[in-house]
């Protein structure tokens, strides 16, 4: 059993939401609201949701820039929002969506790559010359690229320049928040390619972070599905497409074009997502689960082990 | 930078701006070899005497050569200009940099004290500031420039809020650099843009609002030859003399046309290329 | 089948400070009566620029466009702007892409598509409201007389979308053109925007023009499918045709990057080569330099389009010799 890298332990986040006049009445968003996460050395960890499922908030989290509600995050056993925070912090590198604001549009490539490599403690400008050499190649960028500005890239290029400067400081782990959703599909294959071999590679723990089942399916070795703020299941990636349990899981699945996957036994949601503001008592998908029973409605499922590394949180199992 | 630079050369109205700024800009480092008389020298066999060709613009009413005058006026106005801007700018950057980036109660106390700062119209601040400290050069530049400070406070605060969103900022932060370091290397140069297309316009508004409170002779104190205070006196002699309003006048709208003229070009030249870029 | 609407030579130019934008350069296909066609592309393929132009919704002062657009036996490039005001909505119709900005937050969703009714076909203020809430419980919004009288914000970006379906269907136009209209939707949710669009165009008899950069969704609804590359179109054919016998490297390409379950952890084939700039293209065939199969023929000369197998069009060098030439 690969040691456990990264470890989140009864996590939350709310988010204060204003209403009511002078705003006195004072409602929370529960963008995360009671998460347990391993993630092992080593392993790439896809993390899976739709829009307010609280994924992107999570991996805020975990990188070490949100501090949690409640909660304890503990790299190597030691907390990262506690006294030890500036050693830490620059083991966990976090590569955002958006390639156009993930780069100072003012400084050129190799700046960029310099103010990472001398803020993981380079000093010599030969040692940081030669590391920026190094840097590009790895991430299959051509030399000439470190004279350029963002706006002189494409949305691909910019990306694999974001993920440089990740890996300037040698973090030990990396958080990729829909890295690739803003790209082209030729693209996308690209840098999915790239993920997979630098952390081949470098050994890289990664927790990737996307809406994207196919792209999430692909490239992780388990998967967590994450729905209104809770993982409903952990399981690994080969099973996602053989052995679904979840129903949430099976309606995401059964929601994709056939071109990426033939579902046999579909599931259809009802109605639309609740608000992370109000959440539902009991499971948080009762409202909309075609399997919906009463005690759904009461009672809040765990996350309970089913198989090897297979983790469900529903009352049918 | 270069870029800008060799943009704005080639605008029409930053040509004729830069033509007219620099024209006056020699002139008052210039004034000592360039001006004929010595301007504080009073002659008041030549009191009152209209432009000629010994006096191109005329004496005034103890006899000074107004040209002489007008040369060495222009450092008054052109220093008073880029003293208070300078002071109004670097004050107000500074806080408008920390509330925006650092927020909270730090935020919302500056916010407030500006609210209160921009509610006063700045002429009337520049002057209970001159009644309260008392006339003179850099009680000048102080009550004019803390008539500024609250400018570049709004305008840097709405800036650093917008970079200060993005990811690049984030991923600076997660390098472990100090907040300092992030503040001076990231987002200053984002916010440097807007700040340099209001102080160019401020220096005109500055060297208006001096010469307004040397027309009320609480500016600079006589006998120097400020072109406000050279506009209050020759207020007397309006009818008989007008040369003497005119020339100070008119040397006032041409500094500030030139100001504005730079001003209004480079919001141009950046505006669009930010949107490009 | 009948044509309902045949695209001839179509050329749509953008005219900036210093150069021309070729967006569309050369397209020509034909939609037909009934039938679902997903033009499919990347960024720059110029697939948007195509939608609009048929719709006449682009600037004229800094658009060129050159060519034909018959609909109905007239052409849409000769109209005046109030001949083509009285054929959108009640001929054709467009989903934009985004639907939050494509709604009025200043008004009530229910407004906004009695205001159709009302300007389009002159129904009272009463009738108008009556057959919106038809409308909008035909596209499935629930409590839909309450809804009527709520505000953009206030709805979901689903429940916005079927809004503006509801806008675009009003009038049971004859083309329905809709600019990715689950990009930003969902994955749940584009599933049933999805389906609800496909049902009405069928329900309606209409012919639906849907533009998206997913294969995935262009397969799962069309009856005919068109790669566009650069500007180009580069293959047409049925969905069946497409996916399983594409003929176009470009085609290939695009279906072996995409992640599918049954490729776990094998490669995916990436395109080599980014997307060309559209003011400078690639000379001969767009596509050559990242063509794994290009020869020197592929620089010089540009491809016809030619049809491999009846309605299955291609243009490529690879398949130049074959069948009859495009007319």
């Amino acid at each position: 059993m690969p040691e456990v890298l990264i470890e989140g332990i009864n996590l939350h986040k709310y988010f204060p939401v204003k209403e009511g006049l002078l705003g006195l009445k004072k409602l929370w968003l529960k963008a995360v609201d009671g998460v347990n996460i391993r993630i092992h050395k080593g392993e790439m960890l896809g993390l899976v949701g739709e829009s307010g499922s609280g994924k992107s908030t999570l991996g805020r989290m975990l990188a070490g820039i949100l501090k949690p509600t409640r909660g304890v995050i503990r790299y190597r056993g030691k907390d990262v929002y506690g006294h030890e925070y500036r050693l830490i912090r620059k083991k966990i590198q976090l590569i955002f969506q958006n390639p156009d604001s993930s780069l100072n549009p003012r400084m050129r490539i190799k700046d960029v790559l310099e103010e990472a490599i001398r803020a993981g403690g380079v000093k010599e400008k030969d040692t940081v010359e030669s590391r920026i050499m190094e840097l590009l190649r790895d991430v299959g960028l051509g030399q000439d690229v470190a004279m350029k500005y963002p706006h002189q890239l494409s949305g691909g290029m910019k990306q694999r320049a974001a993920i440089a400067r990740a890996l300037a400081v040698n973090p030990d782990f990396i958080i990729a928040d829909e890295i690739v959703s803003a790209l082209d599909v030729s693209v996308k294959a690209q840098i999915l390619n790239l993920m997979v071999d630098l952390q081949e590679k470098f050994g890289l723990t990664c927790l990737f972070i996307s809406h994207d089942i196919p792209v999430v399916g692909y490239i992780s070795d388990r998967i967590a599905v994450m729905y209104l703020g809770k993982i409903m299941e952990v399981l690994p990636a080969d099973k996602l497409f053989e052995e679904p349990l979840h129903p949430y899981t099976r309606a995401l699945l059964s929601s994709m074009p056939s071109l990426y996957f033939n579902c046999d036994d579909k599931v259809i949601l009802k109605g639309e997502i609740p608000s992370p503001v109000n959440p539902p008592m009991g499971c948080r998908l009762s409202t909309r689960c075609p399997f919906a029973k009463g005690i759904c409605r009461r009672v809040e499922p765990e996350l309970k082990r089913i198989g090897n590394e297979h983790f469900v949180a529903c009352h049918l199992y | 930078m270069n870029e800008v630079v060799r943009l704005l050369l080639r605008h029409r109205g930053a040509q004729i701006g830069l033509c007219i700024l620099l024209t006056i800009i020699s002139m008052a480092l210039l004034a000592d070899v360039l001006a004929p008389y010595d301007p504080y020298k009073a002659n008041l066999r030549d009191a009152l005497k209209p432009p000629s060709l010994d006096h191109p613009m005329g004496t005034d009413e103890i006899g000074r050569d107004i040209l002489s005058r007008i040369m060495y006026g222009a450092r008054f106005s052109l220093f008073i200009a880029f003293a208070s801007v300078a002071m109004g700018a670097i004050i107000g950057v500074s806080i408008g940099l920390l509330s925006g980036y650092y927020g909270g109660w730090i935020d919302y106390v500056v916010q407030r004290m500006t609210d209160i700062l921009l509610a006063l119209p700045g002429v009337v601040l520049a002057l209970a500031l001159v009644a309260v400290l008392g006339p003179g050069l850099t009680n000048l530049i102080v009550a004019v420039g803390i008539g500024f400070i609250p400018v570049y406070i709004r305008i840097v605060r709405g800036v650093t809020l917008q970079v200060k969103a993005m990811e690049y900022v984030t991923a600076a932060e997660m390098l472990g650099l100090s907040s300092l370091r992030v503040l001076f290397k990231h987002i200053l140069p984002n916010v440097f843009p807007s700040v340099m297309v209001q102080v160019t316009l401020h220096l005109g508004s500055a060297v208006l609002a001096a010469a307004g409170l040397g027309f009320l002779g609480l500016g600079v104190q006589p006998p120097n030859p400020e072109w406000g205070a050279m506009i209050g006196t020759g207020r007397n002699y309006i009818f008989r003399a007008p040369h003497l309003i005119i020339f100070p006048g008119l040397s006032l709208f041409l500094v500030v046309l030139g100001f504005n003229l730079l001003g209004a070009a480079l919001r141009e030249v950046l505006d669009p290329r930010l949107r490009r870029g | 089948m009948n044509s309902l609407l045949k695209v001839n030579d179509l050329k749509v130019h953008y005219l900036l400070a210093n150069s021309v934008v070729r967006a569309v350069d050369g397209v020509t296909f034909d939609l037909k009566e009934n039938e679902i066609f997903s033009l499919v592309g990347e960024s720059g393929s110029g697939k948007s620029t195509l939608a609009y132009a048929i719709a006449r919704l682009l600037d004229s002062s800094y658009v060129r466009i050159y060519g034909e657009i018959i609909f109905n036996g007239i052409n849409l490039l000769e109209l005046s702007e109030i001949e083509m005001e009285k054929i959108r909505g009640n001929l054709i119709s467009m989903i934009p892409q985004d639907s939050s900005a494509a709604l009025n937050p200043a008004y009530t969703v229910g407004e906004q598509i009695a205001e159709v009714l009302r300007y389009k076909k002159g129904l009272s203020h009463k009738e108008a409201r009556d057959l919106s809430i038809e409308l909008m419980k035909k596209v499935g919004i629930p409590d839909a007389e309450k809804r009527y009288l709520d505000y953009p914000h206030q709805l979901s970006g689903g429940m916005n979308q079927r809004v503006v379906i509801a806008i675009a269907m009003a009038l049971k136009p004859r083309l329905i053109i809709a600019d990715e209209p689950t990009s930003a939707l969902d994955v749940t949710v584009q599933a049933r925007i999805l389906e609800l669009l496909t049902g009405l165009v069928k329900e309606y008899g209409s012919t639906m023009l849907l533009i998206t950069h997913d294969l995935g969704v262009a397969a799962e609804v069309s009856d005919r499918i068109g790669v566009m590359y650069a500007g180009k179109l580069m293959e047409i054919g049925s969905k069946e045709e497409i996916l399983e016998k594409p003929l176009h490297p470009y085609t290939q390409a695009l279906l072996h990057a995409v992640p599918r379950f049954h490729k776990k952890k094998r490669r995916l084939k990436p395109i080599a080569g980014m997307v060309p700039n559209l003011s400078s293209p690639p000379s001969g065939c767009r596509f050559h330099p990242r063509c794994p199969y290009r020869s020197k023929g592929c620089i010089l000369q540009e491809p016809l389009m030619v049809e491999v197998e009846p309605g299955h069009w291609v243009s490529c060098n690879l398949h130049a010799m074959e069948a009859s030439y495009h007319a």
